[in-house]
């Protein structure tokens, strides 16, 4: 049922962009209060879609589910991320957003990922925006089914890198994420936009395990670390208020 | 001889008149005597005295007339004019600035001119009533109504008014009331309407021939906060380290989840035991040494459990005082810091409604006055469910809170009293086991507070008398240690100008307070060790304490108060007494500067508590005796530009003894605290017996901590607010074999905070915190070491819906927002990563 709701959507809406939406008009609330007078609200003082073209602020939430690939050594996983992301309108063709993401991951893997982003935003067609993101990405997860026998590293002493071969049951750390999106704007009136957007991803992350041992020097744990790297998808589903 | 007194009292009446809307004013009446001394010829006006309608001024339906007084001079011109009887601006300031401009015939006696000073009445006539009967007769209906602002409903004067029908382009300008009449042709009319601060407003109305449309127009501002600054004056400063927080700093200081008692945490000079339990450590002390206050009285629970906000509403909270040292005499039993939140008289007619919903807790507050009286209402409650959220990390794991208040003030700004209840309780369940539904109450933290207040007499002379009753229960491992105690803290205080110099301030304290354990419950020494009798506080406590303080101000540039606080302590078996001298001076070395030189000296001293603070555990066994800190201090205030402050302050804190020092890194007897004496190895890895962490908390030990504060600061005057801050700090104990630092010592501390109010009713607020890591054991010694820096981001957006009478906020609070990982702060310990996102809804009238 959902496949076929989504279907629809996204059947509709390039279908209104075509036909090239009408200027909206805010719904009035008009009232006569007990003084008897009338009560009335401003009518819009400009288009909807102009209004959304116009340099300023938009604060977005948006909801995404994704897929990762593994690449060896890494795991693969899915997940559904919230992000948060505040959007600066810079002129008709260009806005400049910073975006943070939060992905609550399943698969081999349970945990989460999360991501701060810069993301410059071009818009070919007042609907349309593409983006290149680039910046800081993490991962905390945890092997989902951990061998009976763990390895025994009680004789680490001091943190080291392990080869791609060794096997890395949980990993902590971050390191670089960037991502491609494409984004459709439906402009719901002057205040509020929403749209759905494709978006492909990736994930460089510098993997941490704390081992058991303490480092003596430093008293801080010692850590086997190993580097890992994903490459994905995902669509999602914003919404923006200005 | 002086014509002025003369000419006066022969008084000269001049009026003119002029017309709204109109260029036009009524022809200038010339000078006329009303009655003429012999001798004495009175000025006489050379060409028009009128004054036109003010542009910028609202229409009004009543004639506006301003009394001003003129020199005329004796060459006829006006010398000064000085206002006698205002109407309010613009009116007045027109008629201030035309008059300047009059010309006249000197006055002459005995054929001399004189200098004469004669009154002069301006009457601004009111417009034409707009009616069917206008001059043009084409403008047959009738426009009328008021501008409102959407939200408040405040109503908005000088709106200027902009009505184009068929005829062409008529205008008008709101009254004080928001009022306003246009006349107009029937038929279509487009209005627009532009003021300071609004959004435009654009309407199309229809009128039929001889309507009279009433129209109530709502506009929306640009930006509309509710905690907009109001500066109300400037509180003298008598002391060198408070800073002051209020509106916007308290209340939407991003990472803390609009919760005033947690900004403390991003001050100069306050680190806290973890980002997930902000208790505040205050200049290198434990937790138990910093005093919270609610209105001067001690709060016994500051947050509720877990990171969870704190016990009293936030709308109650008007301004967070906190001194990071060199306290007032007024405040006593603590050697840290004091953090006083200041709640505020509500004004008559200050009606509130706030509901407040979001992933953790539920909550609202009402403000009213009560009807048929002079009384005002305050009402608030939380119930905060944050199982929901850890149920689905650990489900064996309940936690629960609610807290609530309710105040009533009534009186006069020169006889205020107020009635204030609050109270809280925390509880937190384990499951019996693993997936059990079954719970079992682990710890419950409950207290309830009536604090009846009056205070008499001015600002400069009162007199405060305050009774504080309480109840408090706490109990720890599931009923095992658990304490319920009652009180009564009577208080008073006095403040007296004796000169213009010299001011007195004293007052005076009782504490009686009885506690006990409940027959049910198991000896506490069965769950904790002998030592536990020395933290248990049954039995009775009595605490009086007295002040006195005398600011001595022999110039405006300097301050001198010199003060002492008197306490006694006793419980069932000990008691102990302190006296406390303190100085502070403050110097303004340059006239006309914004540089002001400060330093302190004093004496603290307090009994001994637990770690945190906990319902009626305000004090454990005397017979461990006071702890003692001798403070000193020293800094300059800069004011670089308006609004822009820059203070720095230097430090030492002499401590002798410190008990209680809230502990995690493990002791081992006879370790050292230089190069170790066992290489290779930690002191656990050697097989050493560890100190038991009781034992290692009751050690009388000497502490110090020295540093340097830094505060660059931006109040909240427009649209930003935020600072910089940076603190250099040492905090070491002089543990068996040496000094080290203390286990949370943090070397290096850096925030920056800013907010920023945008257009539409957007604001933006970020914080970014950066600090050494805390000290770990290592094989050099007990905390050789250090855990790696520590980052933090923290993010906050608000947008403000506007409706046509109320307010919605909706807000998302993001606190560590990268996710940054936290040192557990324990040698070989893990260190951990979380992000707490609140999203929240709050309504307001």
């Amino acid at each position: 049922m959902r496949k076929v709701i989504l279907v629809w959507l996204a059947a509709l809406l390039p279908l209104s962009a075509l036909a090239g939406e009408p200027p909206k008009v805010l719904s009035e609330r008009e009232a006569v209060d007990d003084d008897g007078y009338r009560v009335s609200l401003s009518m819009p003082t400009e288009d909807d879609r102009a209004a959304w073209m116009q340099p300023g602020l938009r604060v977005e939430l948006a909801v995404e589910e994704g897929y990762l690939l593994a690449v060896a050594p890494a795991p693969r996983m899915l997940g559904t991320t919230f992000h948060l992301r505040t959007r600066l309108r810079l002129d008709d063709s260009w806005s400049l957003a910073a975006t943070l993401g939060y992905t609550l991951a399943r698969g081999d893997y349970n945990g989460a990922r999360w991501t701060a982003l810069v993301e410059p935003i071009f818009h070919p067609l007042p609907s349309l925006g593409v983006s290149l993101a680039l910046g800081f990405g993490g991962l905390s997860l945890t092997q989902v089914k951990l061998p009976a026998t763990m390895p025994d590293n009680s004789g680490e002493i001091a943190s080291r890198t392990f080869a791609d071969g060794e096997h890395l049951y949980s990993c902590t750390g971050g390191a670089w994420a960037g991502q491609a999106r494409v984004e459709y704007l439906w402009v719901a009136g002057p205040l509020f936009s929403t749209g759905p957007y494709f978006v492909a991803d990736s994930q460089w992350t510098a993997c941490t395990r704390e081992l058991g041992p303490t480092d003596l020097e430093t008293g801080a744990p010692v850590l086997g670390k190993q580097w890992w790297l994903n490459l994905g998808a995902g669509i999602g589903w914003w919404f923006s208020w200005r | 001889m002086n014509y002025r007194i003369a000419a006066l009292a022969t008084c000269l009446l001049v009026s003119a008149g002029a017309r709204a809307q109109s260029a036009d004013s009524s022809p200038a009446s010339p000078p006329e005597a009303a009655s003429v001394e012999r001798g004495l010829v009175p000025p006489r006006a050379l060409g028009s005295l009128s004054i036109a309608y003010p542009a910028a001024a609202p229409a009004r339906s009543e004639p506006v007339a301003v009394k001003v007084l003129l020199t005329i001079g004796i060459d006829g011109a006006v010398t000064a004019v000085q206002l006698a009887e205002g109407a309010g601006e613009p009116f007045d300031g027109a008629v201030l600035e035309a008059a300047k401009s009059f010309r006249f015939e000197p006055a002459r006696m005995d054929g001399k001119p004189v200098e004469v000073m004669v009154p002069f009445t301006q009457t601004f006539l009111p417009p034409p009533p707009p009616s069917l009967e206008a001059e043009n007769k084409k403008l047959d209906a009738l426009l009328e109504g008021l501008v409102v602002e959407r939200g408040s409903r405040r109503p908005v004067p000088l709106a200027n008014l902009m009505a184009r029908d068929r005829e062409g382009e008529h205008f008008a300008i709101s009254d004080e009331q928001g009022r306003f009449s246009l006349a107009v042709a029937s038929g279509e009319v487009r209005v627009q309407l532009a003021a300071a601060g609004l959004r435009p407003f654009s309407r199309i109305e229809v009128l039929r021939p001889d309507e009279q449309l009433k129209v109530k127009y709502l506009v929306e501002r640009e930006s509309l906060n509710p905690y907009e600054s109001v500066v109300v004056g400037t509180r003298e400063r008598t002391e060198i380290s408070r800073t002051t927080l209020s509106g916007r700093e308290l209340h939407q200081m991003p990472g803390t989840m609009g919760d005033p008692m947690r900004t403390v945490t991003v001050l100069p000079g306050v680190t806290q035991v973890m980002s997930l339990l902000p208790i505040p450590m205050v200049r290198g002390s434990s937790p138990g040494d910093t005093g919270i206050f609610l209105d001067g009285a001690r709060l016994p629970l500051l947050f509720h459990l877990f990171g969870g906000p704190s016990v009293i509403h936030p709308e109650f909270i008007d301004r967070i005082d906190f001194y990071p040292g060199g306290f007032p005499v007024s405040y006593g039993g603590y050697t840290g810091g004091i953090i006083d939140g200041q709640t505020v008289r509500p004004k008559l007619g200050e009606n509130k409604v706030d509901l407040d919903l979001n992933l953790l807790q539920t909550g609202f507050f009402v403000r009213q006055q009560v009807p048929g009286t002079d009384l005002i209402a305050s009402i608030a409650g939380r119930y905060g469910y944050p199982s929901l959220v850890l149920k689905a990390l650990t489900p064996d794991l309940g936690l629960s809170y609610w807290d609530y208040q309710a105040r009533l003030d009534g009186g006069s700004p020169k006889s205020a009293w107020s009635v204030f209840a609050y109270g809280a309780q925390d509880v937190m369940q384990m499951a019996d086991s693993p997936g059990s539904s079954s719970m079992t109450t682990e710890l419950l933290f409950h207290f309830h507070r009536l604090d009846l207040k009056w205070k008499t007499g001015t600002e400069e002379q009162n007199g405060n008398y305050r009774v504080l009753l309480g109840y408090d229960e706490t109990q720890l491992a599931a009923g095992a240690v658990s304490n319920k105690s009652v009180f009564v803290d009577p208080q008073v205080s006095w403040s007296l100008p004796l000169a213009s110099w010299l001011r007195v301030r004293a007052g005076g304290e009782a504490l009686l307070r009885e506690s006990g354990n409940p027959p049910e419950a198991r000896p506490v020494e069965e769950v904790i060790g002998m030592t536990a009798s020395l933290i248990q506080t049954s039995g009775r406590l009595f605490n009086v304490g007295a002040f006195l303080e005398a600011p001595v101000k022999p110039s405006e540039r300097l301050l001198v108060v010199p003060g002492v606080r008197y306490d006694h302590y006793r419980d069932d078996k000990a008691q102990q007494r302190s006296l406390d001298p303190r100085l502070t001076l403050r110097c303004q070395p340059l006239e006309a500067s914004e540089l002001w030189l400060k330093a302190m000296v004093g004496r603290y001293h307090q009994p001994p508590r637990v770690f945190l603070p906990v319902p009626g555990a305000d004090q454990a066994s005397l017979e461990l005796g006071l702890l003692v800190s001798t403070q000193y201090g020293a800094g300059v205030e800069v004011g670089l530009a308006p609004g822009i402050d820059l203070d720095v302050q230097g430090y030492y804190n002499a401590m002798n003894p410190v008990v209680f020092d809230l502990s995690i890194n493990t002791l081992y007897p006879g370790q050292t605290m230089g190069p170790s004496s066992l290489p290779g190895q930690l002191p656990s890895d050697a097989g050493q017996v560890e100190v038991n962490p009781l034992t290692d908390a009751l050690t009388k030990r000497r502490g110090r901590s020295y540093g340097l504060e830094v505060l660059l600061r931006k109040r909240d005057a427009k649209n930003v607010f935020g600072w910089l801050a940076y603190t250099l700090s040492h905090s070491e104990r002089d543990y068996e074999k040496g000094w080290a630092p203390f286990d949370f010592d943090r070397t290096h501390m850096f925030n920056a905070v800013a907010g920023i109010r945008l257009p539409r009713n957007w604001e933006i607020g970020g914080r970014l915190l950066l600090q050494s890591g805390t000290p770990l054991n290592t094989i050099q010694g007990t905390n050789a070491g250090r855990a790696d820096w520590q980052f933090r981001a923290d993010l906050r957006v608000d947008k403000r819906a506007v409706w046509n009478s109320w307010l919605l906020d909706f807000y998302v609070d993001i606190v560590n927002a990268t996710v940054s990982e936290e040192s557990g702060g324990v040698s070989g310990g893990s260190g951990y990563r979380y992000v707490l996102p609140t999203i929240g809804l709050r309504g307001g009238l």
